[in-house]
């Protein structure tokens, strides 16, 4: 194996604990815009499960862009009462 | 000999993932290419998500890793090198392992519910509400003897604890570069890899000098103030460097490990009771399982498995290499501690105290090598730096800072770890009181209140600075919590899988519960009073604990046998 095989495999190798690590740290990230979304969803059409917050014509016309944070919203659901493995798994261990 | 135990440690682990490993992939799970993975059927771009295997390992490791497999290991010593690493690498083929492996194939063919919801669902509520109440008892122990680690780590290395608070701020800057400028991701890292060598650099020039109790005081507020800031500012790019330093660590401990060359100056065997727990005789066995926990095996590992891992394998084919292997590259730490203690432990003592001799290794282990290098990881730190630098010819106090920040950064990222999940089980907890007495739930799961119990409890342990009798009793709550994901496990494969291969996971797991109990009654019964005797308000609260934890698990181990033959 020549000296620049042996660096491109090196290369690969840091490149993929790189990918490791930020997929680690970025979960993090996703985790808490997921609660802001979250919110601002329930926000804007939170008239929808009785909360009384904007005209509901505006929250109707806000509707179609908000079509993926919805879906989004209504799989999270599957977890409500099943939150602490998710943050454990987001986390540093032991 | 070192390099032939670490070589001895990767066959035994190459041979038992493709032999028994893969045993357990085929016949008894049955994971198959062409099943729908909840990565799949439950695509939602967020939390379901398939990844890359390699990155999932990554990030599943990242994930367990920690303090404990090196601390435990060091706790070990006293019986001679060998125990220790048979416990290790039996552990962690045998009931570590599987124990990881097991959870994540029950979660991934559960749509990616949690142990816990698996538990409960297969083993009744109750044993789901046992897991809760083991999982708070873990994470005040786990403040009490990661801080009381730190805490022996920072007075003995004031340098580690200057790294430390500069790697604080340059992790802040790092977040301020990442998220605020538009600097792309690679130059940041590379940044961000400078901010840790130039915090190592920085800290023997300005050490911090502080007593032990002040470092108390420091990390009950630490812990409060981290666990509530946005995870932008701090966490996440502190862990970002956190990670190039553990992998940095652990190859360069593999490496100096594997080249170094160097006979033993440890006995293989030394006594079957050296004075570990509290000064007293502690037999090897049932006692282990307290002294090395994560390293050979541990129940918090069941939640990363079930709570991210599962839910983006892409794969059931992955499985075993991520939940199976990740263990294994824990172990694999965990015996780089043990061969850098083993071989350079007594030349580290000599160069601090060239005239110490140590006749009987079981007691002058205890007495004179931990007093002299000061105590919990720090032998580890000492040794690990001899090693290294004796192999890669790194310079030694850029080594030492090194090895103690390393060890002490993933107890500190622990500790806020601890207190965010708190917050969820103490609210999980308190939920029964929610319509009976509204105010005492919004009282419990007020987001303060919450914070500070984990946190007051855990440092009001720690205060003691006893952290060989605080560490067995986070050991304790870790391994009943692996047993019951176990039982969880043997449960699974009783009702949903074949039967026939139900020992494969309720042999270890009664193993384990056997072991453990007998454990806890055996610390009950001879450290407590000693400690009681010196600390009597954290001996009562140590009491109480293991009271519970020993009642949840009789519960726990007759819920087992009334619901293993119902049906769900």
């Amino acid at each position: 194996m020549d000296f620049f095989k042996i660096i491109s495999e090196f290369k690969k190798i840091f490149k993929c604990i790189n990918e490791a690590n930020k997929h680690f740290v970025v979960e993090k990230i996703e985790f808490e815009l997921q609660e802001m979304q979250n919110v601002f969803t329930l926000l804007l059409f939170g008239a929808f499960i009785g909360i009384p917050l904007p005209p509901s014509f505006i929250a109707l016309e806000l509707f179609p862009y908000m079509e993926e944070e919805i879906f989004s919203m209504l799989i999270s659901t599957h977890n409500t009462k099943d939150m602490l493995a998710i943050l454990a798994g987001k986390l540093d261990g032991f | 000999m070192s390099s032939v135990i670490v070589l001895a440690a990767i066959v035994i682990y190459v041979i038992f993932y493709f032999t028994y490993g893969k045993f357990l992939d085929k016949r008894v799970v049955g994971a198959r290419e062409d099943v729908q993975v909840p990565s799949e059927k439950l695509y939602d771009g967020v939390d379901y998500v398939p990844a890359h295997r390699f990155v999932l390992f990554g990030h599943h490791f990242a994930s367990i890793a920690g303090a404990g497999p090196i601390v435990g290991p060091v706790l070990a010593m006293g019986y001679g090198w060998l125990p220790g690493i048979l416990w290790i690498w039996f552990g962690n083929v045998f009931i570590g392992a599987v124990h990881d492996y097991g959870a994540l194939c029950a979660s991934v063919r559960y749509d990616g519910k949690s142990v816990q919801y698996v538990a409960a669902d297969l083993l009744g509520k109750f044993t789901g509400r046992t897991f809760a109440w083991f999982i708070l008892l873990l994470l005040i122990l786990v403040v009490a003897a990661f801080a009381a680690v730190i805490g022996g780590i920072y007075v003995k290395h004031p340098d580690a604890a200057a790294a430390y608070v500069y790697k604080i701020i340059f992790a802040i800057i790092l977040g301020f570069l990442l998220y605020r400028t538009k600097l792309p991701f690679s130059i940041s890292t590379l940044i961000g890899i400078v901010f840790l060598l130039v915090s190592i650099y920085l800290g023997p020039k300005t050490p911090l000098k502080l007593s032990y109790n002040s470092w108390m005081i420091i990390f009950f507020f630490y812990i409060i103030i981290a666990a509530s800031i946005p995870v932008n500012i701090l966490l996440q790019p502190r862990d970002y460097m956190n990670s190039f330093l553990l992998y940095f660590g652990l190859i360069a401990g593999g490496i100096a490990a594997l080249f170094s060359l160097k006979g033993f100056s440890v006995p293989a065997f030394a006594s079957f009771n050296p004075p570990i727990i509290g000064g007293k005789p502690t037999p090897f066995w049932p006692a282990i399982p307290l002294i090395i926990a994560c390293g050979a095996l541990s129940g918090f590992h069941s939640l990363v498995a079930s709570g991210t891992s599962s839910k983006q394998i892409s794969s059931e084919k992955d499985a075993l290499f991520i939940g199976y292997g990740a263990m294994f590259t824990e172990g694999f730490l965990s015996t780089i501690v043990i061969v850098s203690i083993a071989a350079f432990g007594i030349t580290a003592l000599q160069k601090v105290d060239p005239g110490a001799s140590i006749s009987n290794w079981a007691i002058d282990y205890y007495k004179i090598l931990l007093k002299k290098l000061g105590g919990g990881a720090n032998i580890f730190v000492s040794s690990y730096a001899e090693m290294t630098v004796s192999v890669l010819h790194l310079p030694k106090t850029f080594m030492i800072t090194l090895a103690a920040m390393w060890v002490s950064s993933f107890a500190m990222t622990t500790l806020d770890t601890t207190n965010r999940l708190a917050r969820y089980t103490i609210s999980e907890l308190a939920e029964p009181l929610r319509e009976k007495y509204p105010s005492v739930y919004t009282f419990l799961s007020n987001r303060w209140v919450s914070s500070a119990i984990p946190a007051f409890l855990g440092i009001y342990l720690a205060w003691t600075g006893q952290w060989k009798v605080l560490w067995p009793s986070f050991s304790a709550a870790n391994q009943l919590l692996a047993a019951i994901t176990l039982f969880t496990v043997a449960a699974w494969i009783y009702k949903k899988l074949d039967k026939k291969y139900v020992g494969y996971a309720l042999i270890p797991a009664l193993a384990l519960w056997v072991t453990v109990t007998a454990a806890i009654i055996w610390y009950v019964i001879v450290v407590l009073p000693g400690f009681m005797a010196k600390n009597y308000g954290q001996g009562i609260i140590l009491y109480v604990m293991n009271i519970i934890m020993i009642i949840l698990n009789f519960i726990l181990i007759f819920n087992f046998f009334k619901n293993k033959n119902k049906i769900n």
